[in-house]
């Protein structure tokens, strides 16, 4: 069977596209705005993906999700000023820029891929 | 009978350019986004990472889904989505997404034509023959580096070698030392080659060339009407050697359809099964 130019292209598009559209319709399209327990990634059953972390998740919730304590999570970061539960990234980022310090997502990730491991 | 292109550029070859340009600017108006939200900037409408817009991400969490049912880190839903739908689009049509919807192969596209302005003839002819057939057995060995290296870690390492996320990364996100070698490597081979990246490094393009294979609709030359003028494969960018075979079924055809437009015989390469 031969195809014109047009009917190839529409083709190929529509199926890339469709099951695009429909994902996007239903509400399944992504899990941006689920909680990070749902986000971390697990193997074995161990929470151990540190990479789903982001700057919206609060310590607790961090702490809670990884099983580490926030007393060794701001021990490993260097950090001495006892912070909230509800403190994030952006409070530690200040704590760092207070200390002269460079603070970028991947020193906090890797503060808890430290401890998991431990 | 001889058909004459009434236009410089045939058809496929604007809409190609057009869809092109659409997809890029989607993708890199949501990664930018993305920045930006992440930075606090509240937008009008919610964007996805741009780890979740890349189908590549369905194959970098397949065997975290399939032995457990959980996604690795940074992967979405989304990415599960575009692998089906890239599933289904090449095994129709075959790696239809490298030429027309990538955008990291629209960004090396419009390097080329800058190559193609400053090198003229000699654009496309920097390596020489031999070395571009070994260097295109490249690809498959980076897929299986870092799809093993994935699975195993059950992390998304190759974020940290993307070029494309490092192009979206000078927006303002962590930028990644590895990426942006593999940027600037891609731009600047780009310049002497068509589509660097694609050609000799690209994981993703070496998965869909090999599915690609098996796809129904393949460019066909018909033999009894060719007037073997060369005019299909000196228009292949991958230097396909078109005028010789009667289907195209090489792993490196991204369906431009550069050689369909070339042909000036009427209904001697088609798209056909």
């Amino acid at each position: 069977m031969r195809l014109r130019n047009s009917s190839y292209i529409i083709l190929v598009l529509a199926l890339f596209l469709v099951p695009m559209a429909v994902s996007m319709a239903s509400g399944t399209w992504t899990t941006g705005a689920a909680p990070l327990s749902q986000r971390a990634g697990t193997t074995q059953g161990t929470t151990t993906d540190t990479g789903g972390i982001k700057g919206k998740d609060t310590l607790g919730e961090i702490c809670s999700v990884y099983g580490i304590q926030k007393a060794d999570l701001l021990t490993a970061l260097g950090v001495t000023t006892d912070l909230s539960d509800s403190a994030k990234s952006s409070d530690l980022e200040a704590m760092f820029a207070e200390q002269g310090r460079t603070w970028s997502m991947d020193v906090l990730r890797g503060a808890v891929a430290s401890l998991i491991a431990h | 009978m001889i058909h004459q292109q009434p236009d410089k550029r045939p058809k496929a070859q604007k809409a190609r350019l057009w869809i092109g340009a659409i997809f890029f600017v989607w993708a890199t108006v949501a990664g930018i986004s993305h920045f930006l939200t992440e930075k606090g900037i509240t937008l009008p409408f919610r964007t996805a990472s741009i780890d979740a817009i890349c189908p590549f991400g369905a194959l970098e969490t397949l065997y975290a889904y399939l032995s457990s049912g959980s996604l690795i880190g940074k992967i979405h839903p989304s990415n599960l989505v575009m692998g089906l739908g890239l599933t289904l689009a090449t095994l129709a049509g075959g790696a239809f997404f490298c030429g027309w919807i990538c955008p990291f192969g629209t960004l090396q596209e419009w390097a080329g034509k800058l190559g193609r302005h400053m090198l003229g003839r000699r654009y496309n002819h920097a390596i020489p023959q031999r070395a571009d057939r070994a260097l295109q057995y490249l690809p498959y060995i980076v897929a299986l580096f870092f799809l093993a290296w994935t699975w195993t870690a059950s992390s998304l390492v190759f974020a940290q070698y993307d070029p494309w996320r490092a192009f979206l990364s000078l927006a303002g996100g962590e930028i990644a030392a590895g990426g942006i070698i593999a940027l600037v490597v891609s731009l600047v081979g780009s310049l002497f080659v068509e589509r660097f990246w694609c050609r000799y490094l690209c994981p993703m393009g070496a998965v869909t060339g090999l599915v690609g294979k098996l796809s129904i609709f393949k460019p066909r030359r018909n033999a009894a009407t060719c007037i073997s003028c060369h005019a299909c494969t000196n228009a292949c960018p991958f230097q396909i050697d078109v005028e010789h075979v009667t289907r195209v079924a090489s792993a490196q055809c991204n369906r431009c359809l550069k050689c369909i437009d070339a042909c000036p015989v009427k209904d001697t390469l088609t798209i056909g099964s």
